[in-house]
């Protein structure tokens, strides 16, 4: 079965390029839309045509998050990720957690803000050692998947604490 | 997604929500995260003299399934000796709360946060133990 890289036509590389992505991304629902089939007048869109921009639009978002375009590279490469987990981190994550809980409590929107703000700080320099970690062009080594694995979980983790940081922001306005 | 009314009670009504102190040689402490899902929970007991759980608290960030499992298991546990908290296993947690498949995982944290926090206290005992023995 034909994954997000087949799909959209880029080259299964952890660095993406973001413009050729949007492009291709573009293109292809261009090229399917009604008014460009030869038949006129434009047939009515049918299922078939929504489950296709469908499969496009959910590749484009798959490659668009490092997390899940990681992910990805590493089932292409038949590696899966152990469970191991760091009590250092969900530590670390309990204490995060905490202070945003606390800022929401009490109401603080500008506390709230700056927890979302250092979790995207975090999660942003975790996307960069990812890239690290994905040769370009060679296949990702066993001793990396083992950090692999504990930057995707910190990404995970990361994701639902801006989440609910987010969500506190737009309830506090 | 529907929740069962048990669950919806413990997220209105939470037991035994708080902090024990982490220092505390009685206080036995566990915490654990599921990458999966992006949850987080803390669990801790306090135990007595006789080996029976006096206390137990919990802190969970998470979604409401994860924070009404670790809510009853802090009630399951409370006044019950170490060796019948460890037998708390996810299964009769979900079947308690009547937790749908993709909230499983839930059960699994709350069984492995009890787990958790038993060995914690048992490790802190272990440690005083060796510390008072006559070298």
């Amino acid at each position: 079965m034909p994954d997000a890289f087949d799909v959209l036509h880029i080259e299964p590389q952890f660095v993406v390029d973001r413009s050729e992505l949007e492009r291709h991304h573009r293109a292809l629902l261009a090229e399917l839309h009604p008014s460009r089939q030869a038949t006129a007048p434009a047939p009515a869109p049918t299922d078939a045509l929504f489950a296709k921009q469908g499969a496009i639009n959910a590749a484009y978002q798959q490659l668009s998050d490092p997390l899940t375009r990681a992910e990805l590279l590493l089932t292409r490469q038949g590696l899966s990720l152990s469970s191991a987990q760091s009590p250092e981190l969900v530590a670390r994550i309990f204490e995060q957690r905490q202070a945003l809980e606390q800022a929401v409590s009490i109401r603080d929107a500008s506390a709230v803000s700056n927890c979302v703000g250092a979790s995207r700080a975090r999660q942003a320099q975790l996307h960069s050692a990812l890239a690290t970690h994905f040769p370009q062009g060679a296949a990702v080594t066993l001793r990396q998947t083992a950090e692999i694995g504990l930057i995707l979980q910190e990404l995970r983790y990361l994701n639902k604490l801006i989440q609910r940081g987010e969500q506190a922001l737009d309830d506090l306005e | 997604m529907k929740y069962s009314e048990k669950i919806l009670d413990h997220n209105s009504a939470p037991r035994n929500v708080g902090t024990l102190d982490v220092n505390d040689p009685q206080v036995g402490t566990g915490l654990v995260g599921s990458p999966a899902c992006g949850d987080v929970m803390r669990l801790q007991i306090r135990v007595d003299d006789e080996g029976r759980i006096e206390a137990a608290r919990f802190k969970t960030f998470g979604c409401g399934s994860a924070i009404a499992a670790s809510s009853l298991v802090t009630e399951w546990v409370t006044g019950k000796s170490l060796e019948a908290a460890a037998s708390v296993k996810n299964e009769a947690i979900a079947e308690e709360l009547n937790l749908p498949p993709v909230k499983l995982h839930c059960s699994v944290l709350a069984e492995q946060a009890i787990e958790q926090a038993i060995a914690d206290y048992r490790r802190k005992q272990a440690a005083r133990k060796a510390d008072q023995e006559p070298r």
